[in-house]
Protein backbone atom coordinates (compact mmCIF):
# COMPACT_ATOMS: atom_id res chain seq x y z
CA UNK A 1 0.00 0.00 0.00
CA UNK A 2 1.23 3.52 -1.21
CA UNK A 3 2.42 5.76 1.81
CA UNK A 4 -0.06 7.96 3.16
CA UNK A 5 1.00 11.61 2.72
CA UNK A 6 0.27 13.96 5.73
CA UNK A 7 -2.10 16.63 3.13
CA UNK A 8 -4.42 13.57 2.73
CA UNK A 9 -7.88 13.50 3.00
CA UNK A 10 -10.34 10.53 3.75
CA UNK A 11 -13.93 10.01 3.43
CA UNK A 12 -16.12 7.40 5.58
CA UNK A 13 -17.65 4.50 2.94
CA UNK A 14 -21.43 5.17 2.85
CA UNK A 15 -23.83 2.64 4.22
CA UNK A 16 -21.21 2.19 6.97
CA UNK A 17 -23.49 1.48 10.42
CA UNK A 18 -22.36 2.25 13.46
CA UNK A 19 -22.83 0.45 16.80
CA UNK A 20 -21.38 2.50 20.08
CA UNK A 21 -20.68 -0.19 22.80
CA UNK A 22 -18.92 2.91 24.64
CA UNK A 23 -15.83 0.88 25.64
CA UNK A 24 -15.26 0.07 21.02
CA UNK A 25 -17.30 1.66 18.60
CA UNK A 26 -17.98 -0.92 16.10
CA UNK A 27 -18.32 -0.55 12.32
CA UNK A 28 -20.32 -2.84 9.94
CA UNK A 29 -20.05 -2.47 6.24
CA UNK A 30 -23.70 -4.14 5.26
CA UNK A 31 -22.54 -5.01 1.45
CA UNK A 32 -19.13 -6.75 1.95
CA UNK A 33 -20.10 -7.50 6.29
CA UNK A 34 -16.38 -6.59 7.12
CA UNK A 35 -16.41 -5.09 10.90
CA UNK A 36 -14.25 -3.18 12.39
CA UNK A 37 -13.60 -2.49 16.18
CA UNK A 38 -12.15 0.95 17.26
CA UNK A 39 -11.23 1.93 20.30
CA UNK A 40 -11.19 5.28 21.76
CA UNK A 41 -8.20 6.59 19.92
CA UNK A 42 -9.88 5.10 16.55
CA UNK A 43 -13.02 6.91 17.41
CA UNK A 44 -11.28 9.77 17.52
CA UNK A 45 -10.11 9.41 14.26
CA UNK A 46 -13.35 8.32 12.89
CA UNK A 47 -15.30 11.17 14.31
CA UNK A 48 -13.00 14.08 13.03
CA UNK A 49 -12.45 12.16 9.46
CA UNK A 50 -14.29 14.14 7.04
CA UNK A 51 -12.70 16.97 5.78
CA UNK A 52 -9.80 16.48 8.02
CA UNK A 53 -6.50 16.08 6.56
CA UNK A 54 -4.01 13.45 7.92
CA UNK A 55 -1.50 16.03 9.62
CA UNK A 56 -4.09 17.89 11.39
CA UNK A 57 -5.90 14.39 12.59
CA UNK A 58 -2.75 13.89 14.11
CA UNK A 59 -2.50 17.48 15.70
CA UNK A 60 -6.03 16.60 17.16
CA UNK A 61 -4.90 12.87 18.69
CA UNK A 62 -1.83 14.34 20.27
CA UNK A 63 -3.71 17.28 22.20
CA UNK A 64 -6.59 15.15 22.92
CA UNK A 65 -4.74 12.11 24.60
CA UNK A 66 -1.21 13.85 25.50
CA UNK A 67 1.51 11.82 22.65
CA UNK A 68 3.84 13.19 20.84
CA UNK A 69 3.05 14.50 17.12
CA UNK A 70 4.76 11.65 15.97
CA UNK A 71 3.32 8.82 17.46
CA UNK A 72 -0.24 10.47 16.78
CA UNK A 73 0.88 10.72 13.14
CA UNK A 74 2.14 7.16 13.05
CA UNK A 75 -1.36 5.75 14.83
CA UNK A 76 -3.14 8.05 12.68
CA UNK A 77 -1.59 6.41 9.28
CA UNK A 78 -1.66 3.17 10.55
CA UNK A 79 -5.27 3.31 11.44
CA UNK A 80 -6.30 4.51 8.26
CA UNK A 81 -4.57 1.98 6.54
CA UNK A 82 -6.02 -0.70 8.24
CA UNK A 83 -9.63 1.21 7.33
CA UNK A 84 -8.73 1.24 3.93
CA UNK A 85 -7.40 -1.88 3.47
CA UNK A 86 -11.17 -2.88 5.24
CA UNK A 87 -12.98 -0.64 2.52
CA UNK A 88 -14.65 1.36 4.88
CA UNK A 89 -12.82 4.84 4.12
CA UNK A 90 -11.89 6.33 0.81
CA UNK A 91 -9.56 8.96 -0.73
CA UNK A 92 -11.75 11.81 -0.25
CA UNK A 93 -13.76 12.11 -3.43
CA UNK A 94 -13.76 8.69 -3.93
CA UNK A 95 -15.88 6.86 -0.90
CA UNK A 96 -18.47 4.99 -2.66
CA UNK A 97 -17.21 4.67 -6.11
CA UNK A 98 -16.33 1.20 -5.34
CA UNK B 1 -59.04 -10.65 -11.98
CA UNK B 2 -61.46 -10.85 -9.12
CA UNK B 3 -63.22 -8.10 -7.18
CA UNK B 4 -62.02 -6.67 -3.98
CA UNK B 5 -62.69 -4.11 -1.37
CA UNK B 6 -61.72 -0.41 -2.82
CA UNK B 7 -60.10 0.25 0.78
CA UNK B 8 -58.11 -2.28 2.71
CA UNK B 9 -57.48 -0.91 6.10
CA UNK B 10 -56.42 -2.82 9.38
CA UNK B 11 -54.02 -2.26 12.01
CA UNK B 12 -50.18 -2.75 12.08
CA UNK B 13 -49.03 -2.86 15.27
CA UNK B 14 -50.51 0.34 16.34
CA UNK B 15 -50.50 1.89 13.14
CA UNK B 16 -52.72 1.96 10.14
CA UNK B 17 -52.24 0.46 7.20
CA UNK B 18 -54.86 1.25 4.53
CA UNK B 19 -54.16 0.71 0.97
CA UNK B 20 -56.74 2.14 -2.40
CA UNK B 21 -57.05 0.12 -5.58
CA UNK B 22 -56.41 -3.09 -4.40
CA UNK B 23 -57.54 -5.66 -6.19
CA UNK B 24 -57.87 -9.43 -4.83
CA UNK B 25 -54.51 -10.53 -5.12
CA UNK B 26 -52.94 -7.74 -3.17
CA UNK B 27 -55.47 -7.55 -0.97
CA UNK B 28 -54.98 -11.25 0.33
CA UNK B 29 -51.36 -10.25 -0.18
CA UNK B 30 -51.71 -7.49 2.22
CA UNK B 31 -54.02 -9.13 4.82
CA UNK B 32 -51.55 -12.83 4.80
CA UNK B 33 -48.28 -10.75 5.19
CA UNK B 34 -49.14 -7.75 7.51
CA UNK B 35 -52.53 -8.09 9.03
CA UNK B 36 -51.91 -9.50 12.38
CA UNK B 37 -54.11 -9.98 15.77
CA UNK B 38 -53.81 -6.72 17.87
CA UNK B 39 -51.02 -6.69 20.02
CA UNK B 40 -49.98 -4.06 23.18
CA UNK B 41 -47.98 -1.64 20.86
CA UNK B 42 -48.80 1.57 21.35
CA UNK B 43 -50.70 3.17 18.93
CA UNK B 44 -49.43 5.74 16.77
CA UNK B 45 -51.28 8.25 14.15
CA UNK B 46 -48.89 7.13 11.87
CA UNK B 47 -50.93 5.64 8.10
CA UNK B 48 -48.93 3.45 5.98
CA UNK B 49 -50.87 4.75 2.61
CA UNK B 50 -50.68 2.17 -0.26
CA UNK B 51 -52.05 2.49 -3.73
CA UNK B 52 -52.33 0.84 -6.74
CA UNK B 53 -52.44 2.44 -10.30
CA UNK B 54 -52.09 1.25 -13.87
CA UNK B 55 -49.36 3.26 -14.15
CA UNK B 56 -46.38 4.58 -12.04
CA UNK B 57 -44.83 8.49 -11.09
CA UNK B 58 -42.01 9.00 -13.78
CA UNK B 59 -38.91 6.98 -13.88
CA UNK B 60 -36.58 7.25 -11.25
CA UNK B 61 -33.99 9.84 -12.37
CA UNK B 62 -31.07 7.81 -13.33
CA UNK B 63 -29.02 10.61 -11.06
CA UNK B 64 -30.58 8.65 -8.22
CA UNK B 65 -28.18 6.29 -6.59
CA UNK B 66 -28.90 2.60 -6.65
CA UNK B 67 -28.81 0.46 -3.58
CA UNK B 68 -29.34 -3.53 -3.43
CA UNK B 69 -31.23 -4.96 -0.88
CA UNK B 70 -31.04 -8.61 -0.11
CA UNK B 71 -33.61 -10.60 1.30
CA UNK B 72 -33.80 -14.20 1.87
CA UNK B 73 -32.93 -15.54 -1.65
CA UNK B 74 -33.14 -12.29 -3.68
CA UNK B 75 -31.74 -8.90 -4.20
CA UNK B 76 -33.63 -6.20 -4.85
CA UNK B 77 -32.24 -3.09 -6.98
CA UNK B 78 -33.48 0.80 -5.33
CA UNK B 79 -32.94 3.95 -6.80
CA UNK B 80 -33.38 6.66 -4.17
CA UNK B 81 -32.56 10.19 -3.46
CA UNK B 82 -32.84 10.08 0.21
CA UNK B 83 -36.36 10.55 0.64
CA UNK B 84 -37.79 8.52 -2.09
CA UNK B 85 -36.96 5.00 -3.05
CA UNK B 86 -37.85 3.45 -6.31
CA UNK B 87 -37.79 -0.07 -7.77
CA UNK B 88 -39.14 -1.90 -10.82
CA UNK B 89 -39.68 -0.98 -14.44
CA UNK B 90 -42.58 1.03 -16.31
CA UNK B 91 -44.71 -2.63 -16.25
CA UNK B 92 -44.59 -3.21 -12.56
CA UNK B 93 -42.81 -1.17 -8.98
CA UNK B 94 -43.20 0.79 -6.73
CA UNK B 95 -42.07 4.50 -5.11
CA UNK B 96 -41.81 4.55 -1.13
CA UNK B 97 -42.00 8.32 0.17
CA UNK B 98 -41.44 8.72 3.87
CA UNK B 99 -43.13 11.86 5.83
CA UNK B 100 -43.08 12.68 9.32
CA UNK B 101 -46.83 11.05 9.76
CA UNK B 102 -46.96 8.11 7.57
CA UNK B 103 -45.50 6.72 4.17
CA UNK B 104 -47.08 6.63 1.09
CA UNK B 105 -45.99 3.54 -1.35
CA UNK B 106 -47.31 4.26 -4.68
CA UNK B 107 -47.66 0.75 -6.66
CA UNK B 108 -48.06 0.43 -10.62
CA UNK B 109 -49.13 -2.36 -12.64
CA UNK B 110 -49.72 -2.21 -16.65
CA UNK B 111 -52.80 -4.00 -17.59
CA UNK B 112 -50.76 -7.08 -19.38
CA UNK B 113 -49.77 -7.61 -15.71
CA UNK B 114 -52.44 -9.81 -14.00
CA UNK B 115 -49.26 -11.86 -12.28
CA UNK B 116 -46.89 -9.29 -11.42
CA UNK B 117 -43.45 -10.93 -10.83
CA UNK B 118 -42.54 -12.38 -7.39
CA UNK B 119 -39.94 -9.18 -7.30
CA UNK B 120 -42.94 -7.24 -7.01
CA UNK B 121 -44.45 -8.11 -3.70
CA UNK B 122 -40.67 -8.57 -2.41
CA UNK B 123 -40.26 -5.33 -2.84
CA UNK B 124 -43.82 -4.00 -1.70
CA UNK B 125 -42.64 -5.96 1.45
CA UNK B 126 -39.35 -4.07 1.92
CA UNK B 127 -41.23 -0.66 1.34
CA UNK B 128 -43.48 -1.68 4.05
CA UNK B 129 -40.92 -3.17 6.28
CA UNK B 130 -38.93 0.56 5.69
CA UNK B 131 -42.27 2.30 6.66
CA UNK B 132 -42.54 0.23 10.11
CA UNK B 133 -39.10 0.95 10.89
CA UNK B 134 -39.86 4.69 10.21
CA UNK B 135 -42.13 4.55 12.41
CA UNK B 136 -39.61 3.34 15.21
CA UNK B 137 -40.11 -0.18 15.46
CA UNK B 138 -37.39 -2.74 14.22
CA UNK B 139 -37.41 -5.89 12.86
CA UNK B 140 -35.76 -8.88 14.64
CA UNK B 141 -35.14 -11.85 12.81
CA UNK B 142 -34.59 -14.57 16.36
CA UNK B 143 -36.82 -17.28 18.04
CA UNK B 144 -38.29 -15.37 21.38
CA UNK B 145 -39.38 -17.48 24.29
CA UNK B 146 -40.34 -16.55 27.95
CA UNK B 147 -39.82 -18.08 31.03
CA UNK B 148 -39.97 -16.80 35.09
CA UNK B 149 -38.90 -13.25 34.00
CA UNK B 150 -36.96 -13.46 31.28
CA UNK B 151 -37.17 -13.19 27.85
CA UNK B 152 -34.78 -14.78 25.40
CA UNK B 153 -33.57 -13.75 21.76
CA UNK B 154 -32.13 -16.74 20.38
CA UNK B 155 -30.25 -15.20 17.10
CA UNK B 156 -28.66 -16.91 13.68
CA UNK B 157 -28.39 -17.25 10.55
CA UNK B 158 -31.27 -19.48 8.51
CA UNK B 159 -30.95 -22.83 8.90
CA UNK B 160 -28.92 -22.52 12.29
CA UNK B 161 -31.68 -24.18 14.67
CA UNK B 162 -33.93 -21.14 15.83
CA UNK B 163 -37.06 -23.01 15.14
CA UNK B 164 -35.77 -26.39 16.83
CA UNK B 165 -34.24 -24.60 20.06
CA UNK B 166 -37.69 -22.56 20.46
CA UNK B 167 -39.64 -26.44 20.25
CA UNK B 168 -37.58 -27.76 23.15
CA UNK B 169 -37.81 -24.60 24.88
CA UNK B 170 -41.64 -24.87 24.95
CA UNK B 171 -41.28 -28.48 25.76
CA UNK B 172 -39.16 -27.32 28.34
CA UNK B 173 -42.06 -24.98 29.98
CA UNK B 174 -41.01 -21.95 28.02
CA UNK B 175 -43.81 -19.47 26.36
CA UNK B 176 -42.99 -19.06 22.96
CA UNK B 177 -43.04 -15.60 21.25
CA UNK B 178 -41.94 -16.01 17.60
CA UNK B 179 -39.87 -18.69 15.89
CA UNK B 180 -38.51 -16.26 13.71
CA UNK B 181 -39.61 -12.66 13.22
CA UNK B 182 -40.41 -10.08 15.76
CA UNK B 183 -40.75 -6.40 15.79
CA UNK B 184 -39.10 -4.68 18.57
CA UNK B 185 -39.89 -1.44 20.31
CA UNK B 186 -36.10 0.17 21.18
CA UNK B 187 -36.74 2.38 24.18
CA UNK B 188 -38.72 -0.56 25.59
CA UNK B 189 -37.10 -3.42 24.49
CA UNK B 190 -40.59 -4.78 24.26
CA UNK B 191 -41.20 -7.63 21.09
CA UNK B 192 -44.36 -8.47 19.36
CA UNK B 193 -44.07 -11.95 18.14
CA UNK B 194 -44.95 -11.89 14.37
CA UNK B 195 -45.11 -15.06 12.33
CA UNK B 196 -48.34 -17.55 12.32
CA UNK B 197 -46.26 -20.60 13.54
CA UNK B 198 -43.31 -22.37 14.04
CA UNK B 199 -41.56 -23.53 11.15
CA UNK B 200 -39.53 -26.93 11.42
CA UNK B 201 -38.09 -29.70 9.21
CA UNK B 202 -40.06 -32.81 9.09
CA UNK B 203 -37.26 -34.93 9.98
CA UNK B 204 -36.71 -32.52 13.02
CA UNK B 205 -40.11 -33.03 13.89
CA UNK B 206 -40.40 -36.79 13.37
CA UNK B 207 -36.77 -37.02 15.19
CA UNK B 208 -37.36 -34.73 18.24
CA UNK B 209 -40.86 -34.22 18.52
CA UNK B 210 -43.12 -37.10 16.82
CA UNK B 211 -46.01 -35.93 18.49
CA UNK B 212 -45.93 -32.58 15.82
CA UNK B 213 -45.36 -34.39 12.90
CA UNK B 214 -48.61 -33.94 11.54
CA UNK B 215 -48.16 -30.50 11.95
CA UNK B 216 -49.59 -29.14 7.88
CA UNK B 217 -47.22 -28.35 5.63
CA UNK B 218 -45.78 -24.87 4.23
CA UNK B 219 -45.22 -23.89 0.31
CA UNK B 220 -41.07 -24.53 1.26
CA UNK B 221 -41.59 -28.13 2.45
CA UNK B 222 -41.44 -27.17 6.09
CA UNK B 223 -43.81 -28.21 8.58
CA UNK B 224 -45.71 -25.20 10.85
CA UNK B 225 -46.67 -26.58 14.37
CA UNK B 226 -49.52 -23.86 15.89
CA UNK B 227 -48.46 -21.45 18.97
CA UNK B 228 -51.88 -22.87 20.09
CA UNK B 229 -50.42 -26.55 20.53
CA UNK B 230 -46.84 -25.21 22.11
CA UNK B 231 -49.34 -23.96 25.25
CA UNK B 232 -48.79 -21.56 27.34
CA UNK B 233 -50.97 -18.26 26.99
CA UNK B 234 -51.79 -16.35 23.97
CA UNK B 235 -50.24 -13.02 24.24
CA UNK B 236 -47.02 -13.21 22.01
CA UNK B 237 -45.19 -10.60 23.52
CA UNK B 238 -42.46 -10.21 25.99
CA UNK B 239 -39.81 -7.61 27.14
CA UNK B 240 -36.16 -8.92 26.14
CA UNK B 241 -33.63 -9.80 28.83
CA UNK B 242 -30.87 -11.75 27.48
CA UNK B 243 -29.39 -12.92 23.52
CA UNK B 244 -27.98 -16.06 22.74
CA UNK B 245 -26.47 -16.73 19.22
CA UNK B 246 -26.71 -20.13 18.03
CA UNK B 247 -24.02 -22.22 16.59
CA UNK B 248 -23.19 -25.98 15.28
CA UNK B 249 -21.52 -28.16 17.58
CA UNK B 250 -18.58 -30.06 15.84
CA UNK B 251 -19.83 -33.28 17.08
CA UNK B 252 -19.66 -32.40 20.43
CA UNK B 253 -22.19 -31.97 23.17
CA UNK B 254 -24.56 -28.64 23.43
CA UNK B 255 -23.08 -26.12 25.34
CA UNK B 256 -23.18 -22.53 26.68
CA UNK B 257 -20.01 -20.49 25.74
CA UNK B 258 -19.00 -16.95 25.68
CA UNK B 259 -19.58 -14.63 22.83
CA UNK B 260 -17.58 -11.48 22.00
CA UNK B 261 -19.24 -8.20 21.80
CA UNK B 262 -18.75 -7.65 18.03
CA UNK B 263 -19.67 -11.21 17.49
CA UNK B 264 -23.00 -9.91 19.37
CA UNK B 265 -23.17 -6.48 17.11
CA UNK B 266 -22.74 -8.71 13.93
CA UNK B 267 -25.60 -11.03 14.57
CA UNK B 268 -27.97 -8.13 15.50
CA UNK B 269 -27.00 -6.10 12.57
CA UNK B 270 -28.11 -9.44 10.36
CA UNK B 271 -30.96 -10.13 12.58
CA UNK B 272 -32.64 -6.41 12.16
CA UNK B 273 -31.43 -5.93 8.56
CA UNK B 274 -30.23 -2.40 7.26
CA UNK B 275 -32.44 -0.26 6.55
CA UNK B 276 -33.24 1.80 3.43
CA UNK B 277 -33.34 5.13 5.22
CA UNK B 278 -30.86 7.87 7.28
CA UNK B 279 -33.49 7.91 9.58
CA UNK B 280 -34.65 3.96 10.02
CA UNK B 281 -31.17 3.73 10.72
CA UNK B 282 -30.10 5.26 12.90
CA UNK B 283 -33.53 3.94 15.29
CA UNK B 284 -32.13 0.95 14.28
CA UNK B 285 -28.83 1.61 15.44
CA UNK B 286 -29.68 2.55 18.66
CA UNK B 287 -32.17 -0.44 18.89
CA UNK B 288 -28.56 -2.95 18.41
CA UNK B 289 -26.43 -0.50 20.78
CA UNK B 290 -29.29 -0.95 23.48
CA UNK B 291 -29.83 -4.64 22.75
CA UNK B 292 -25.80 -5.15 22.39
CA UNK B 293 -25.73 -4.17 26.20
CA UNK B 294 -27.87 -7.33 27.37
CA UNK B 295 -26.30 -10.27 28.73
CA UNK B 296 -25.34 -12.30 26.37
CA UNK B 297 -23.85 -15.87 25.32
CA UNK B 298 -23.56 -18.91 22.31
CA UNK B 299 -25.18 -21.56 22.50
CA UNK B 300 -23.81 -24.70 20.56
CA UNK B 301 -26.12 -26.46 18.94
CA UNK B 302 -25.33 -30.44 19.84
CA UNK B 303 -27.35 -32.92 20.93
CA UNK B 304 -29.81 -32.32 23.54
CA UNK B 305 -30.62 -31.82 25.75
CA UNK B 306 -30.20 -28.24 25.51
CA UNK B 307 -28.81 -25.90 28.15
CA UNK B 308 -31.25 -23.43 27.64
CA UNK B 309 -30.39 -21.27 31.26
CA UNK B 310 -31.23 -17.68 30.98
CA UNK B 311 -29.30 -15.42 32.74
CA UNK B 312 -31.17 -15.48 35.61
CA UNK B 313 -32.44 -19.10 35.34
CA UNK B 314 -31.29 -22.84 34.96
CA UNK B 315 -32.97 -25.43 33.53
CA UNK B 316 -32.21 -27.97 30.80
CA UNK B 317 -34.59 -29.09 27.81
CA UNK B 318 -34.48 -32.51 27.67
CA UNK B 319 -35.28 -34.58 24.59
CA UNK B 320 -39.02 -35.09 23.41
Amino acid sequence: MAPIADSARFARKPGVVETDLEAELVLLDPATREMFSLNAVGRAVWRALPGRPVDALAGDLAQAFDVTYETALDDVRRLLGELLEAGLIAPAGDAGRS
Amino acid sequence: MPAAPDVVTFALLGRRLAARGADARLAAWLHGAWDHPPCSAAPLPYEIEITLAAAGPPVAPAAWPETDVAIPGHVLRFRSDGHRWQTGDPAAGLRLELHEAGARIACWRGPGEESPPPAWYHGLYVAVTEAVRASGLVPLHAAVASRGGETVAWLGSSGVGKSTTLLFAAEAGWRAIAEDLCWLEPGTLRVYGWDRGVRCRPETLERFFPHFADAPPAPDGKRIVAYERLGGDAAREGTLTELVLLGRADGGPSRRTDVRSRDVVRALWEATGVPLGEASRAVTSAAVERLSRLPAGRLVLGPPPLPLAGARGADQASEG
